[in-house]
This record gives C-alpha cells, sequence and structure tokens, in this order.
C-alpha cells in the first residue's frame, strides 16, 4: 500500500523549493522547548506591492508602510493564548535582486510552555492579502510537520 | 416507553429485512472506519518512516527524490557526494551525529545501503525506536552485511549465509554481479515495518570495495580484477557517498544549519527536514484520501438506501396498523414518531455493529497488515473526524427515516380507520 | 345546550371528501343518550363509517358541530380530538382489530400506555388484575399470552372488545364487528358486550348491514334517516 502511494507521489513531484515565487511566502519555525525561533521569507511584492527599489515618495511611503507590518508577526502566526507567546522581531532585511527583491525577518519567541504539542494557527492574508500562499515549515523538538497556508485560519496540530 | 417496545416488535416482526438492513449499514460503516483507519496507519507509517533526524544532506535535486531514495529505497541519486565535503560540514559546531549513507547496488531486487556504525546508534523510527539485531551482529567486517527482516525472511537467509551483491538495484539475478565479492550475513535486523526491513547493509569500505576495480561503471578485464583477500578495511579510502543523515544540537541552530548546507559553496548541496517534506508530501496525497472518503461515504449512502427501500416496501402492509394505532388514540405525529424512531434504532444498531466490525476487524489482523504491508494501527481507536462521522450516520439514518414517517402520516391521515386504496 | 342526560349531538353537520364535489354526509341533526345501545343500519357506501370516523374525531366536519360530553370537537386541535379519543371511546373494527407482533395482553394494554387518563380511569387497582376479570368476562382470559395470530376471528373480537372497555370509557363505536361472526357467536359476542358496557356505562354506537341483529339493542335506526344526502 505504501509502495502505491510512494509511486503515485514521484509522479506528484511538483514541489520544489528555494525558487522565487509570486504571491509565495515561506516560514520556518524551530523551537527548543519553550524557546524558539521564526524566518519570515516573501517577495517584496506580496509585502509592499513592487519589487523594484523604490524611488519616489509615494514608493517609499508604501515600503515603510508593508514592512511596518512585518512586526505584527504574532497576528499571523497564532500560538495558543495558552503558552503566552511572545514574538519578538530580531532582524530584517530587504535583499534586492536584478529582476526581483525579497524581505527576510527573523523572530525570536519565548513561551512559558513548551509548543510541541499545541496547535498554531495562521492568518497571513489578514496582514498581507497579496501572500497567497506560504510554505511552513515547523521543527518542534522531535514534531516535524509543514503545511501549504492558503487561507486564514488554517492551522497546524504540532503532534 | 410504548414506543420503543413497538419499534423493537415490529422490527423483530420484519426480522429477515431488519436483519438485512442492519447488516448493509453495519458493512458501510465498517468500510467507512476501516478505511479512516487504514488512513491514518499509512499516515503514520509514511510520516514516521524516519524520526530524531533533523536533516537529511543530498546531491542538490528535488526534496522529493532525496527522501525518496534516503527513506523509502526508491528512485536513485543522480550524484553521489564528496567523501571529502561529508567530512567537512558534519565538523560543524552545531551537528550532534551523522549517519553516511552509501547507496548504488542491489542484492536479488532489495537495496544494498554502505553505512557505518552509526547507523544501529542513531537512525530512528516511530518516535524513539531504534534500529536493533535480531541475531548476529554489526557490519564489523569489510565482507559482513546485515540484512533486514523482509529480506531475510523472503529470501530465507541464515547467519553466515554467503551473498552476491548485484551492480544497480534490479529485480531478480543481476545482469553483472560482484559474484567476486563473498559477503558473509553476520546479522539478521527485528522487523521495524519500515522500508528498513528490505534492504542489506554494509559498512562504506565493504561498498567502495565493491567498485575498487571498476572503471566508469563497466566490470574490470580479468588482468585487473584485485583479489578479495588483498583488499582490507583498513586500507580501503571512501570516495563518495550518497547521503547522510543529521541530528544537530538544536532545533533553532537547525535552521541556520540548513541555510549553511544549501549554500555550501564547494559542492552543491540539498538539505531537507524529513518530516517537513514527508507532511508536505502527505498533504499532496491528500486527494486519494478524498477519493477514498468519498467511495465510503457513498458506500454509506448505499446503506441508506437499502433502509430506505425496506421501511417503504413495508409501509403499505402496516397501514392497517397504523388505522389500529390511530384508534386507540395515537396522535398522527406519534406515528410519525415510531417509524423515525424505528430508523434510528435500525441505524443505530447497524451502526454499532459496523464500530464492532471494524474493531474486530482490526485487532485481528493487526499483526498480519503490520508485518505484510508496514502499516502500524497505532493511536485511539477513534479520532474525533471518525466520531464525527459516527455522529452524521447516525442522524442521516433518522433523517432519512422521516422519508417513509411521514408518508405513513400521510396515509394514516387519508386512511383514518379505514384503509383505503 | 345538552342536557345531561345526553352524550353525543351533531348538529348541521357535512362532510366532503377531499377531491369530490358532493358530501357524503349531511346530518342535521342527531343525538345519542347516555348509557344507549344505538345500532345503526344501511347498506354499504352510505357513510356508516365516515360517521363513525367523525365520531371517533378522526375525520374532522366540513362543517358544522359534533358535541360529545359537552364538549366540541370541531373546535379540538387534532392532538386534542386523538387526547379525547383515547380518553373517552373504544373502537371496535369488522376485523384484523389487533397488532401482529403484539401478545393478547399487549393489544389490550394499548390505550392505556397512549393516554394516561384513560389509565386512570382504572382506579388504583391492579392493571392486570382488571384484564384478568375482563378478560374473564369475555372468556378469553386464558388467551392473554399467547400471540395474536394463534387466535380464531371469534376471539380476536373478544380481544378488541376488551381492549376497547378497558378503562371503561363514556362510548364504543363498533364497525360491523360481527360481519366475520356466524349467526350463533354473533349473539354470544353482542351479548358479551352488552354485558360489559352496561356494567361500566358505557354507551354503544354500532352500524352494520345486517339488520338480523337489531332486536338486541334498545334503540335502531337507518342511516338513512339521519343523512340527509340528495
Amino acid at each position: 500500500m505504501l509502495k502505491v502511494l510512494l509511486l503515485s507521489l514521484m509522479a506528484l513531484a511538483h514541489t520544489e523549493h528555494g525558487a522565487h515565487v509570486h504571491g509565495t511566502g515561506k516560514v520556518s519555525l524551530a523551537f527548543d522547548g519553550k524557546k524558539g525561533k521564526l524566518e519570515f521569507h516573501a517577495p517584496t511584492e506580496a509585502i509592499y506591492g513592487f519589487e523594484h527599489s523604490a524611488k519616489s515618495k509615494k514608493d517609499k511611503q508604501k515600503k515603510e508602510e508593508g514592512l511596518g507590518k512585518l512586526d505584527a508577526m504574532a497576528e499571523m502566526v497564532v500560538f495558543d493564548p495558552a503558552l503566552k507567546c511572545e514574538v519578538k522581531k530580531e532582524i530584517f532585511e530587504v535583499i534586492e535582486q536584478k529582476n526581483h527583491s525579497d524581505v527576510e525577518a527573523e523572530y525570536a519567541i519565548n513561551c512559558e510552555a513548551p509548543v510541541a504539542g499545541s496547535t498554531v494557527t495562521f492568518n497571513f492574508q489578514k496582514t498581507y492579502p497579496r501572500l497567497k500562499k506560504v510554505q511552513v515549515e515547523v521543527l518542534a523538538d522531535q514534531v516535524q510537520k509543514s503545511l501549504e497556508v492558503k487561507k486564514n485560519g488554517e492551522s497546524l496540530e504540532l503532534k | 416507553m410504548v414506543f420503543l417496545k413497538l419499534a423493537i416488535k415490529s422490527l423483530q416482526n420484519r426480522a429477515f429485512a431488519t436483519t438485512l438492513t442492519v447488516i448493509s449499514i453495519a458493512l458501510s460503516v465498517a468500510l467507512l472506519l476501516t478505511v479512516e483507519r487504514a488512513k491514518r496507519a499509512a499516515e503514520e507509517g509514511f510520516t514516521q518512516t524516519i524520526s530524531k533526524t533533523d536533516l537529511i544532506v543530498g546531491a542538490r535535486s528535488g526534496p522529493l527524490q532525496l527522501i525518496l531514495y534516503t527513506v523509502f529505497n526508491m528512485g536513485n541519486a543522480t550524484h553521489n557526494i564528496s567523501y571529502e565535503t561529508y567530512e567537512k560540514v558534519r565538523m560543524n559546531p552545531a551537528i550532534d551525529w551523522t549517519i553516511p549513507y552509501s547507496l548504488g547496488d542491489g542484492h536479488r531486487g532489495f537495496r544494498v545501503v554502505g553505512t557505518n556504525q552509526d547507523f544501529f546508534k542513531y537512525y530512528h523510527y516511530r518516535g524513539d525506536r531504534k534500529v536493533t539485531l535480531a541475531e548476529g551482529q554489526e557490519f564489523n567486517d569489510l565482507w559482513d552485511v546485515v540484512v533486514g527482516a523482509e529480506v531475510a525472511r523472503k529470501l530465507g537467509y541464515k547467519l553466515g549465509d554467503r551473498v552476491v551483491v548485484t551492480h544497480g538495484v534490479t529485480k531478480g539475478e543481476g545482469i553483472l554481479q560482484h559474484d567476486d565479492r563473498p559477503f558473509k550475513i553476520s546479522g539478521i535486523l527485528e522487523a521495524t515495518g519500515t522500508p528498513l526491513d528490505r534492504a542489506v547493509y554494509m559498512s562504506l569500505q565493504g561498498m567502495e570495495a565493491l567498485h575498487i576495480d571498476w572503471q566508469d561503471g563497466s566490470a574490470p578485464s580479468p588482468d585487473k580484477i584485485v583479489p578479495h583477500n588483498k583488499l582490507s578495511k583498513e586500507t580501503l579510502p571512501v570516495q563518495t557517498i550518497t547521503a547522510f543523515f543529521v541530528g544537530a544540537k538544536s532545533r533553532i541552530e537547525t535552521l541556520k544549519l540548513q541555510r549553511e548546507i544549501n549554500t555550501y559553496k564547494e559542492e552543491p548541496l540539498l538539505a531537507i527536514i524529513p518530516g517537513a517534506t514527508l507532511s508536505e508530501l502527505w498533504n499532496g496525497l491528500s486527494y486519494v484520501e478524498g477519493v477514498l472518503r468519498m467511495i465510503s461515504w457513498m458506500v454509506v449512502a448505499v446503506g441508506f438506501m437499502a433502509m430506505l427501500i425496506a421501511l417503504t416496501t413495508t409501509l403499505n402492509e402496516r397501514r392497517r396498523e397504523m388505522a389500529i394505532l390511530r384508534a386507540v388514540g395515537a396522535k398522527s405525529t406519534q406515528i410519525v414518531g415510531l417509524l423515525v424512531f424505528e430508523s434510528a434504532l435500525l441505524t443505530a444498531v447497524g451502526v454499532l455493529s459496523g464500530v464492532v466490525v471494524s474493531v474486530g476487524l482490526v485487532a485481528a489482523l493487526k499483526p498480519w497488515i503490520e508485518t505484510e504491508f508496514g502499516l502500524y494501527l497505532v493511536g485511539p481507536w477513534f479520532t474525533r473526524s471518525e466520531l464525527l462521522y459516527l455522529a452524521i450516520t447516525l442522524v442521516g439514518g433518522t433523517v432519512i427515516g422521516l422519508i417513509p414517517a411521514l408518508r405513513a402520516q400521510k396515509l394514516a391521515l387519508k386512511d383514518g380507520l379505514s384503509v383505503r386504496t | 345546550m345538552s342536557s345531561s342526560s345526553e352524550l353525543i349531538t351533531l348538529r348541521d353537520l357535512s362532510y366532503t371528501y377531499s377531491g369530490q364535489t358532493s358530501p357524503t354526509l349531511h346530518v342535521p341533526e342527531f343525538r345519542v343518550n347516555k348509557g344507549e345501545e344505538l345500532f345503526l343500519y344501511g347498506p354499504s357506501g352510505t357513510g356508516k363509517t365516515t360517521l363513525l370516523e367523525i365520531l371517533a374525531g378522526v375525520l374532522r366536519p366540513t362543517r358544522g358541530s359534533v358535541e360529545i360530553l359537552g364538549r366540541d370537537l370541531v373546535k379540538m386541535s387534532d392532538a386534542e380530538r386523538d387526547a379525547f379519543r383515547a380518553e373517552h371511546m373504544g373502537y371496535v373494527f369488522q376485523s384484523f382489530n389487533l397488532i401482529p407482533y403484539l401478545s393478547v395482553q399487549e393489544n389490550i394494554e394499548l390505550p392505556l400506555h397512549l393516554s394516561a387518563s384513560r389509565k386512570a380511569r382504572l382506579g388504583t387497582v391492579d392493571t392486570e388484575m382488571v384484564i384478568r376479570a375482563l378478560c374473564g368476562n369475555l372468556g378469553i382470559a386464558d388467551l392473554l399470552e399467547k400471540k395474536v395470530t394463534e387466535l380464531s376471528v371469534g376471539q380476536q373480537q373478544r380481544v378488541a372488545v376488551a381492549r376497547a372497555l378497558l378503562g371503561k370509557p363514556d362510548l364504543l363505536l363498533a364497525d360491523e364487528p360481527t360481519s366475520a361472526l356466524d349467526a350463533d357467536h354473533r349473539e354470544k359476542f353482542l351479548k358479551l358486550m352488552f354485558e360489559l358496557s352496561e356494567l361500566y356505562g358505557t354507551t354503544v354506537i354500532f352500524v352494520s348491514h345486517d339488520r338480523s341483529i337489531e332486536k338486541l339493542f334498545s334503540r335502531s335506526l337507518s342511516l338513512e334517516s339521519i343523512n340527509k344526502v340528495v
């Protein structure tokens, strides 16, 4: 049975990583007990609407506004309130390349209880409606999971 | 509780039709539950084939390909990675342990894996289970091989048997056989119910020894063959491996480690988090799950149709019964209640029998399914969604019962106390 | 207003089956006194059963009033009429009176389960004893545990009477219950029935097309004399 499933998987092989795809972001979460880290990666187009360098006043304003919302990660990645998690932005960076640019941000997470075993809910589109798809990867102690988040309210059980 | 008594006695009176209806509902519920359970077991077997490994590293290709050839013995790597790179990467302070994996050769349709003792120390599956030997010992000598449980069972191997390794994974006898290399079975692994059972394990050096005199993938001419008694584990250098498993010191460090490996300058490498890739793949399979579930629900619908037919066809015969009940003072709504109650009772008994059948089947076949299919039937007897399905079935059966019941009410009102046709 | 001796008063009653243009029944006035044993005769198709069903409160007249025990059935809701029937009436069909998958005793007990007030009419005495006594009177005491299907037609009809009279109802409606019996049994059956109905003070309305038993009743009427459909 597993063989059959796997063979159909071979045929399915569609998800490749690392590429810059419009509207697609990536979130990696890692936890050692109560402490964790979040890495966020998305094309700038989804964050502030364009990928060229901001020259006009209007563009600069839009960029600032979009990047400002990065502070609200705790609204996009929602932990069980019982864990009392604190999500703090540590660094962020706009990487401008020839044809496109990306935003990368890292967050430190501190909770009062271990995150493994709980459920995390994702609301990316509430903050960034242009972010159509986010590939979420989670490493929480011995739990490894992934989920493609396409709409608000999708959740991942870390069991 | 006169209606309970009436319903039970009336159903008893139509024992044959009642039994058939209950059986059809029971079978459909059993199928629904069993499919769900098989799905859970498959998911468990699938995502738990490997555990405690933070990263799997191979030459750059797709993550799917990487996980298939390392964990599932399927497909081949297009490139190897140099042993030098492996040595360098494993020095990374974030790394706790590694297991090198060298693939390529096959033994009568089973994969041959070259690795080292760390395989026994660090490879985990299904939580914290380790690879253990059922008999014999690890591959200490260059010519020692350890076979997986299924390999030993299917090929009837015992400790000390000599085996021949073919070049490349092929079914049956290989075309190119390394029959000059006398490998000996030093150990047999405990069954794991994972693809580990279907492989042959030897030292990295043993794998190298197979190819020491080969050039460009072709067998050496007779004059160039290196006699096997001249080879030893100490003198054989390991050139390449196919992949390696990584246990990191911390999960938080793993993310950085993964990025470092993925951007390794000297050689293109790919590091994946196995559980994340597996769950991603499993999600990609959700359509299979959907199809299976749809089939189960269709079977449930057929069960309901059988009930509807059974209840409706008896309605005409029961018009007299309804008139009697009306005459002694039953309200027409009570007649509806009686019939709905009957179908609810049928459904309840059907659902209950279905649960018993499914649970009994799973309990009885568990050992066989585990060894034969590697499906581990673990976890709770019922998940919340399964309980929800049972509730939906119960409500569905009761609602279906409303159809003949309302028809009966209509007939009862029309008939009054005499059956008019 | 009905006097205290009157049990039933029908006024200006008319019933038309749905889908039909002319009424099956039109009764300008009809009264029955308490304790009467009324015989209503007429050929089949003249609305005898329809009249019984209206009296039982199963059919609601298209027009007019049906007063029983001073209460107008027409003004009651469906559920109230069902409850009224359960409390105050017994009904005996021509045949197939019994539910085949219940025992004789269970068949007899049915009205008690459907109506608490009917059960209250038994008083505080033990139900089992009342049923035994009633069935003893009807000569069917030894049949109580039997299956309905093992009974002869005559026995079945007597079980039906036992059920209809259990709890001393005010009114017994009988729709040709003797037509399946031979002449000998017919008379015996009626005598037993009257014995009990007189004992319980139950008024009997009995419809039939067979006038040979007419003499056993206290009053006899042709349905045509009260049903004025043209």
